[in-house]
């Protein structure tokens, strides 16, 4: 298969890289878990997995996608060429179903933010209270009833899901350079310029303009920032239970007058929680390894496939630096800006602490409202949503390119005809997650099983695979062939060692406590629908992904280059 | 916000600010070093398994 498209320049592919990392979690995610976690303790863990795990995988997988690309793009020939097991077909047909499935959901939380953008726009929102947001976002996006968002108007997501689905592969269609490059090249500075309006703006809020004593900007930031925490507990059943967090003299004096009023049978008390303390919190780890883990597009094939149109000759060291330091400068130095400290000053920390761990409540309930109590509030909602939907429009082009790559290169078929069946089987795909949007069930358990689980399997099996059976060594003498920055010889000792071992950790950590519920966890509500029966569409979802892994598998084990590469 | 607060944002700010603003004035200030890896892709990288070795 011969090479037809690349990347015209190394800015380029620089930015269309960063674009696919910049997404919604950079916004709304990343300053939600800052603040969950208390600044100071998320950031340390955030920066030593950004060093140990983030970096080390980019630069791997860009090392693999060039020197891959001058025959494949895709992830199954990927890791067969590399490694050559008939297992690596099995992971292959996993590992191709992961960007498939996360496109399919992912654009219908895109038409959401166009959606929003519009409505914004157009002057269609007005609530006054976080129930009267939620209640326009379960309308909008159909939450009550199955296929209830199916209606052309502004007020439902249909129309919007139809013009972003459309756009996406309008994109796609018009090729690596022309579509994909050009696009990001003029995406990703508007994204990083609006962004930079709206740091601005909320930098600006004063206490007239949210009509609020109580709660400030200054609040909001150290809610996010604190490196102490601060808490109000109450004694539930002989034990200490967090009831509110608390920032400013102000607050921490009324609540220590409220814990020494409090009744025995009621007991309260002030406590902070030192640096310290917060880092032996094993949660804040696994917090921070999957925020980094999954806003960096490790582990989905992207990174490869997008790099295999590097040319040979193309330097990957200093470029997936660059990208990833786009990433992290959307996301620290942007995203921990906007959201959580406008939400405070706006709605106190009461009424936001709750949302912080939701990227939709944050996103898609919290702060429409607060847009709309900001001076010219529709102007400034509008130049969020649009922010967002830039974010997510250059991730979601990213996530389709795996999936064209694999289907061109397994039909052995011309790329506009691939294009075609792709767009036939996304649709219904997305559709799916579309249609079934009573509770986001369907949205949630594609997201929860392919999105966290499949992908950490797939990330952490290739992390091993490249790094011990390939050579860590090898990767570093790869990597550093024709590129700008060299990495030391000893750097494969990240890549053996440290990656894979703290991945490992990070996921058992996350699925024994989280999943399954042991050590004081508890078991995850989609292992509760799964085998309870109460969800069918939870059942269905992952009957899907399971079929989808075989349809693709048979494809990967029927196809022709395969046999003829392999044998 | 706590001196402890100002800290902690400041620093993380900063940090990954200048990171990106080197990485970005190195790209945009590099050449192309097309000797260091010569001998990287002297042979197909596909060649020794379709020869079944």
């Amino acid at each position: 298969m011969s090479k037809k498209d690349n990347w015209s320049s190394s800015m380029g592919v620089i930015l269309a890289v960063a674009g696919s990392a910049v997404g919604l979690g950079n916004f709304l995610k990343f300053p939600g878990q800052v603040a969950l976690y208390g600044g100071a303790a998320f950031m340390i863990a955030y920066v030593l997995s950004f060093i140990l795990v983030g970096l080390p995988f980019a630069m791997m997988e860009w090392t693999v996608g060039r020197k891959i690309g001058d025959k494949y793009h895709s992830v199954p020939w990927t890791y067969y060429s590399f490694f050559r097991k008939p297992s690596a077909k099995i992971v292959a047909a996993i590992a191709v179903v992961i960007p498939f499935v996360i496109c399919s959901y992912y654009t219908y939380i895109e038409a959401w933010c166009l959606g929003y953008a519009v409505n914004f726009a157009a002057g269609a929102l007005d609530f006054s209270s976080t129930k009267e947001a939620a209640e326009f976002f379960g309308n909008f996006v159909g939450v009550n009833e199955n296929g209830s968002a199916l209606e052309f108007s502004l007020s439902k997501v249909w129309i919007f899901f139809l013009v972003v689905f459309g756009i996406n592969f309008l994109l796609i269609y018009l090729g690596i350079s022309k579509g994909i490059e050009k696009f990001c090249k003029i995406a990703m500075p508007l994204l990083i310029l609006l962004a930079l309006i709206l740091v601005v703006r909320v930098a600006t809020i004063t206490p007239e303009h949210t009509g609020r004593t109580d709660s400030s900007i200054n609040q909001g930031m150290g809610f996010m920032w604190n490196p102490t925490k601060v808490v109000l507990e109450e004694k539930q059943n002989g034990k200490w239970v967090e009831i509110k967090r608390l920032v400013g003299d102000a607050d921490i004096q009324k609540a220590k007058t409220e814990a020494a009023k409090s009744a025995p049978q009621k007991e309260m008390r002030v406590k902070e929680i030192s640096l310290f303390k917060q880092l032996l919190n094993p949660s804040i780890w696994i917090a921070a390894v999957g925020q980094l883990f999954f806003s960096m597009s490790v582990g989905m094939g992207i990174i490869i496939s997008y790099t295999s149109y590097l040319k040979k000759t193309d330097d990957v060291v200093l470029s997936s630096i660059t990208s990833a330091s786009a990433n992290e400068f959307c996301e620290v130095c942007l995203g921990g800006m906007i959201t959580v400290p406008a939400a405070v000053a706006f709605l106190g920390i009461s009424g936001v602490a709750g949302a912080c761990a939701s990227l939709f409540d944050l996103g898609f309930n919290v702060l429409p409202l607060v847009f709309l109590k900001m001076p010219v509030g529709e102007f400034f909602g509008f130049i969020f949503f649009m922010l967002l939907f830039l974010a997510a429009i250059t991730s979601s082009i990213s996530i389709l390119q795996p999936s064209l790559a694999f289907l061109q290169e397994v039909l052995g078929v011309a790329r506009n005809f691939a294009l075609f069946i792709l767009a036939v089987l996304m649709f219904l795909m997305s559709f799916y997650s579309f249609y079934f949007s009573k509770g986001l069930v369907a949205l949630d358990s594609l997201d929860f099983w392919v999105g966290q689980t499949l992908i950490f399997i797939i990330a952490t099996w290739e992390i091993i695979m490249f790094s011990w059976t390939y050579g860590a060594e090898k990767l570093v003498k790869d990597a550093n062939a024709y590129s700008l920055m060299k990495l030391p010889k000893n750097y494969s000792i990240i890549w053996r060692y440290f990656t894979p071992a703290i991945l490992i950790l990070v996921f058992l950590g996350w699925f024994l406590k989280d999943v399954l519920g042991v050590f004081g966890g508890k078991l995850s509500y989609q292992i509760e629908n799964l085998t309870s029966g109460k969800e069918p569409v939870a059942q269905a979802s992952f009957a899907l992904i399971v079929a989808l892994i075989f349809l693709f598998g048979i494809m990967i084990f029927k196809s022709k280059e395969f046999k003829e590469d392999g044998k | 916000m706590t001196l402890g607060g100002w800290i902690t944002f400041l620093l993380s700010v900063s940090v990954f600010t200048s990171f990106f603003a080197f990485c970005i004035v190195k790209v945009l200030t590099s050449k192309p070093q097309k000797m260091m890896g010569k001998n990287m892709f002297k042979e197909d990288f596909f060649e020794p398994e379709k020869s079944g070795k």
